[in-house]
């Protein structure tokens, strides 16, 4: 069977008709062109695919589409505003926090939610945010320093 | 394959899908391990009832008796973040907001976690040390199962096809208790296999001398999580001692089971329980803590 | 997208994004720059060498713009009109003959539009490789290791072709399955190869007597080390898009970090003429070393071939665990001989590698771990011997240094070893030893501009002050201590040429374009690239855009691997930049009928006869002719290395560092932190210093999880722990940020303005550090990596290994 849902995306509604073991994951990037969410490990592990469901960071990968029925999703291509990238955005271009950049969706999510939420966090509190997405690339320390740097 | 989906809004509604489903419904509630199970081709569900929109299933209340009460689909982040939890069960807030990560604790839920049944799992082991009361209800009605009978076999629980949990109910604490949780992983997040943990009680005694009497609950250290009542008894009415913690390694040594993984052979896990054990013993009755949050190193 | 709208024009690079959005976006970088270059020159004051103006500073990455919208293509996420979707059927047996194949089933399942088997691909086109073609693009009569590929089919969706791969039926006759290196040289043991048995390579050096060495010695230490294999972890698992272009051109789409190398390739084994075939590099989630291989690119193409239509394909986490290549793991047996005052007489090594099923990168490794025994050393009297072996394992391949991780754990601990024995200091055996400017390599090769003791006297200081400050502080359980580890590494490929070129080139409206043959994989090396590329030609670094990792708009320049790119292709934009400038500057002064040395392209405008004009001024006043302007660079040094006496020069030129790290361990757990890293490095003059301190972020970050928990669990030839559940990445927790990343004033005189490059190598040196570390705070040694918490347990209760 399927399920009609309306997914709320970067503020904007999609009505979709899904399977029910259909995960957001797959609808952002197949169904929605969405590809700025990355797909890794499939467990929730790698955070690759974090997505804010209503504010708060999720796997998209354990997100099945009729869970997520009528609620917000953000996913990175909605932080920008007015073509201006935020300035969690900025500060991770100019702090070398970027590498290979597949990480840095999942990570940019986790953070933007981290700093709505706490907007002067700690170092440690940043760190404890950031522990469950991977990053092979930077060894984190200037993904930490660019999430301190806007913290102002 | 094709698969039913039921976005139950009362907890009739579930229990009449599951009815219908005669075994073969699995409920979703956070879906944090369900759907790994289901990306890992290891489950493929034919009917899915979400039971994380039912009003019954929410909320963590104080009733009158100061019993507490969990809805089964509150998140580890309510957990976590709940007053009533923090000042009635410390060690609840300390377990939960140790879970995984942020993600997963957003997501995840106390309820999902119990039924789970992982002999890793951090919540059930807190159910085992406060005692707590798993209320269930199915087709006939309510059922109240005391939360020592409830895991019955790896990832197995009492719980019976047709039925469902609906809140988590633990009594209040006796004066004096004092709540510890320790946990053991290889890193210092998101480790959920080759964990050890273990969810203290325990009230002091004799000028603060002894444990007068204490409930414990084992995580990775069996088939289920485990409770001890010997391992209590070697602890109860005894200054805690090298030579105590020594005769309960040697119990646990003797008894435990732990399953042996890609990471630590049956030995080294028994080992690591008897330290966790013995610290997250020490952090309720001394207060001594070198690890952090919840870790124990 | 459709086959016929995906091209774009020359100057443009695909992977970034649209044409579209590269427009809107080069303006935002611009600024981004300007405001950079500006803050950055503030900051200088007058000290600075007027001639470096770019080379230095923090220029953003040219990418990373894309990366944090969101909008940087990686393969798997790139659509097309009429896609088909790709799964392989993998092997169920680690060794087995294939006695058929049936397909029936498969065919007629829904969606299915193709499917490959190995019975279709001609024999001269079935086996491929990086080095030998010795890996079938899917097993025919015979399978190697469990997740060899030996059916491919494509369908309407992934789901359809992944259903109808369980339809494919596959008989198999089980062979004796070998798993340890010493059961492949075991007498009467199955070959595995059909040509060479059981042995990859056997490789042997020597230079000096080790007989007299080891006689010459007052001390000798004889140890084994052993390490487990290792995955690379890249984020991004191996994806690629191929089809047939309106020009009737084969074009692939492919996270790679050498897409000349698939280009060549895929001319082989379609048969088609090099020049109707196309590779194009996608952007890339990660590589280290594990996306040089055949993985998704040949099935893609020869199904887009067969099908006529674009072709996906994208591994799962699950398929890259079980079937690309891993880390070698090895063995390393190591006699080590000295005389009492420290200095070094003999080295004895013997090296056995788990090869795998095919041999992929394993000669290469072999080779380098052979160059680099005894790396940074003086070693007198050396004997190397290193054999490389077929299993029945997932092929073992290049990873970030190529085994050289594992000689440097096994060398630095017998140093330090030696060191605590004589009663010296980790610091002071290395300056008794260490190699300085002049001395001689294994290879015979005379070594300048070696920047190692400067590193050493770098950490010198921090260790001595971090020593005080510990002593007395571990107490009960927690024991902390201190570890140096030094590295010494080779730039580029192995005793093999391996040149690198660019080209510059500008439009009228000022817009210059850097044609780069090395690929940027996510280091950031196109920025670095574009700064010395803009340096050398006199001009702003934001003007440039630098297209690289297309393998029909720049020459065969290598693979970006081997730290090689700062290095080789850097050299390569310098010259390059400097014929454009040169150019440039005649075409100018050729309009003004000015006299050639009176014009001047610098800071990025003219001065021709004392008069300033922008560059874009110029570039108009140039006009049509500007596209006759062709800056033009090669870098081909002449290395060479006999490979059966290995005299010769292997490198152009080498990097050094010395890391000092500090860890606690836990006594009773037997688990161990890391809380603190220095790395002080020789990587010449640095082009970058944000890139260059996040390769040694990161490299710290991948030692940390390569020396505490990384490790493929094999069993019977299976791989038990295929995803990041039980292989265990380190996250933000457990990677200290105490890192501090300190550069020593170095100047490699045939670098780019001095550089000679860090990448990979800053992870050589983590895990002996740490193991270093262990043994100075709890007084075990460890020799087997990972030292995870049960084995760390087993040693401080003395039951060894």
């Amino acid at each position: 069977m399927t399920v009609d849902v309306t997914l709320n995306v970067n503020g904007r509604p999609h009505s979709l008709s899904v399977e029910p073991t259909e995960t957001v994951v797959g609808i952002l990037r197949e169904r929605l062109g969405l590809t700025g969410t990355h797909k890794d490990c499939s467990m929730g592990v790698c955070g690759a695919c974090t997505v804010l469901l209503d504010d708060r960071p999720v796997s998209s990968c354990l997100l099945l589409a009729p869970q997520a029925d009528g609620r917000e999703i953000r996913t990175v291509e909605g932080l920008e505003r007015d073509g201006r990238l935020s300035p969690l955005q900025q500060a991770f271009l100019t702090h070398g926090a970027v590498q290979c950049g597949y990480c840095t969706p999942g990570f940019l999510m986790t953070a933007t939610a981290l700093l709505e939420e706490n907007p002067k966090p700690t170092r440690s509190e940043i760190v404890e945010a950031i522990k469950g997405n991977l990053c092979r690339c930077t060894g984190y320390k200037k993904i930490i320093e660019a999430v301190e740097s806007v913290t102002g | 394959m094709s698969c039913r989906y039921t976005a139950a809004r009362t907890t009739a509604e579930a229990v009449e899908a599951l009815v219908a489903a005669k075994g073969e419904a699995h409920v979703i509630a956070g879906g944090v391990a369900l759907v790994i199970l289901m990306n890992e081709k290891l489950v493929e569900p034919s009917w899915l009832v979400d039971v994380s929109r039912i009003d019954a299933l929410h909320g963590i209340d104080r009733l009158s008796d100061g019993t507490v009460r969990i809805g089964a689909a509150v998140t580890h982040r309510e957990v976590a973040e709940s007053e009533i939890i923090a000042e009635a069960f410390p060690m609840m807030s300390e377990m939960a907001a140790e879970i995984a990560c942020g993600r997963i604790m957003n997501k995840g839920t106390i309820g999902g976690n119990i039924c789970l049944a992982d002999p890793q799992g951090d919540p059930p082991i807190t159910m085992l040390a406060l005692d707590a009361t798993m209320r269930t209800v199915g087709p006939d009605g309510r059922r109240d199962i005391p939360v020592r009978e409830f895991f019955v076999d790896l990832y197995e629980t009492a719980l019976r096809d047709d039925e469902l949990l609906q809140e988590i109910l633990i009594p209040p604490m006796k004066p004096g208790s004092i709540t510890a949780f320790g946990k053991y992983a290889a890193r210092k997040a998101m480790d959920y296999t080759s964990t050890i943990s273990a969810a203290v009680r325990l009230i002091r005694g004799a000028g603060n001398g002894r444990i007068e009497e204490i409930s414990l609950g084992l995580g990775g250290v069996g088939q289920t999580p485990v409770y001890s009542e010997a391992l209590e008894e070697m602890l109860t009415n005894v200054r805690p001692s090298d030579e105590v913690f020594g005769r309960v390694r040697e119990r646990l040594f003797a008894v435990m089971e732990p399953i042996e993984d890609h990471l630590y052979s049956a030995n080294y896990k028994r080992h690591v329980a008897a330290v966790t054990l013995r610290r997250t013993v020490m952090k309720a009755f001394s207060g001594t803590w070198e690890g952090e949050g919840v870790l124990i190193r | 997208m459709t086959v016929g709208d995906w091209k774009e024009p020359e100057g443009e690079k695909f992977a970034l994004g649209t044409v579209e959005e590269q427009a809107r976006w080069q303006a935002e970088y611009h600024r981004l720059v300007r405001d950079t270059v500006e803050r950055e020159r503030a900051g200088r004051g007058t000290d600075v060498d007027v001639d470096l103006r770019t080379i230095g500073m923090r220029i953003p990455r040219n990418d990373a713009l894309y990366k944090v919208r969101g909008r940087a293509r990686y393969a798997g996420n790139i659509e097309m009109e009429g896609m088909l979707y790709g799964r392989f059927v993998r092997s169920q047996y680690p060794h087995a003959r294939i006695l058929k194949i049936d397909i029936s089933k498969a065919e007629t399942a829904p969606g299915v539009k193709g499917i490959l088997t190995a019975a279709e691909i001609p024999d001269d086109r079935l086996l491929v490789g990086p080095i030998s073609d010795d890996t079938p693009i899917l097993a025919r009569d015979k399978v190697r290791f469990a997740g060899e590929p030996i059916v491919a089919i494509v369908a309407e969706t992934e789901q359809q072709a992944e259903a109808a791969c369980l339809l494919v039926e596959v008989d198999y006759e089980p062979l004796e399955t070998v798993i340890t290196p010493e059961q492949a040289l075991a007498e009467g043991t199955v070959r595995i190869d059909p040509e060479d048995g059981n042995v990859i390579t056997d490789l042997h050096h020597s230079q000096g007597d080790i007989e007299i060495g080891f006689t010459e010695a007052d001390i000798i230490l004889e140890n084994d080390f052993e390490t487990e294999p290792i995955d690379h972890c890249f984020l991004e698992t191996p994806a690629g898009v191929a089809f047939v272009d309106s020009d009737d051109v084969l074009t692939v789409l492919v996270c790679t970090q050498y897409p000349h190398y698939h280009h060549k390739q895929l001319a082989r084994v379609t048969g088609r003429p090099m020049e109707r075939v196309r590779v194009v590099q996608t952007v890339v989630g990660g590589a280290f070393g594990g996306k040089m291989d055949n993985t998704v690119e040949c099935a893609s193409a020869l199904l887009t071939l067969k099908t006529g239509r674009p072709v996906k394909i994208v591994f799962t986490r699950e398929e890259v665990f079980t079937a690309t290549t891993k880390r070698h793991a090895m063995k390393i047996h190591q006699r080590l001989g000295a005389t009492k005052d420290g200095r070094i007489t003999a080295l004895d090594v013997r090296n056995l590698f788990d090869g795998g099923a095919y041999r992929s990168y394993s000669m290469i490794c072999s080779g380098r771990c052979v160059i680099h025994a005894g790396m940074p050393y003086r070693i007198p009297n050396l004997r190397v011997r290193h054999t490389a072996v077929f299993t029945n394992h997932a092929p073992s391949g290049a990873m970030r240094s190529f085994g050289v991780v594992k000689v440097a754990f096994a060398m630095e601990c017998q140093l330090n070893e030696l060191a605590d024995k004589l009663g010296m200091s980790p610091i002071e055996i290395r300056r008794i030893n260490g190699l300085v400017d002049g001395d001689h390599t294994s290879t015979g090769q005379t070594l300048t501009d070696v920047g190692l003791l400067k590193s050493l006297d770098a950490i010198e200081p921090i260790y001595e002050q971090r020593q005080k400050d510990l002593a007395g502080q571990s107490n009960g359980t927690r024991r902390r201590g201190l570890g140096i580890a030094c590295l010494g590494y080779g730039i580029g490929y192995s005793g093999v040429r391996n040149p690198s070129t660019a080209r510059v080139r500008a439009e009228a409206d000022g817009t210059v374009t850097a044609f780069c043959g090395t690929p940027d994989i996510g280091t950031g090396s196109d920025t670095s690239l574009a700064m010395v590329a803009a340096e050398s030609a006199g001009i702003a670094v934001d003007r440039i855009r630098v297209v690289s990792g297309d393998s029909t708009k720049t020459d065969d320049s290598g693979p970006t691997s081997a730290s090689r790119t700062t290095y080789f292709s850097g050299n390569a934009a310098h010259i390059a930049g400097q014929d454009f400038k040169q150019q440039f500057e005649t075409a100018v002064a050729n309009k003004l009928h000015a006299p050639r040395e009176e014009v001047r392209l610098q800071e990025d405008s003219v001065i021709a006869r004392n008069e300033r004009m922008t560059f874009e001024e110029a570039c108009r006043l140039i006009g049509d002719e500007i596209d006759g302007i062709g800056g033009y660079g090669k870098f081909d040094p002449d290395i060479a290395v006999n490979i059966l006496t290995f005299e010769g020069n292997p490198y152009p030129t080498y990097v050094f560092a010395t890391h000092l790290v500090e860890i606690e361990v836990d006594t009773e757990l037997g688990t161990t932190d890391l809380l603190k890293a220095w790395c002080a490095h020789d990587a010449g003059t640095i082009v970058n210093p944000t890139g260059a301190e996040g390769q040694i972020e990161g490299g710290v970050a991948m030692g940390v999880g390569q020396a505490l928990w990384e490790r493929v669990v094999r069993q019977d030839g299976y791989i038990m722990n295929p995803h990041y559940r039980d292989y265990l990445l380190p996250g933000a927790k457990d990677v200290t940020q105490e890192i501090e990343s300190i550069f020593v004033d170095t100047h490699d005189r045939t670098g780019p303005y001095g550089a000679k490059g860090v990448a990979e190598v800053s992870l050589i040196p983590i895990p002996a550090a740490m193991a270093s570390a262990v043994a100075d705070a709890v007084d075990a040694r460890p020799s087997h990596l990972p030292m995870d918490a049960e084995y760390m347990l087993g040693l401080l209760n003395g039951n060894g290994a």
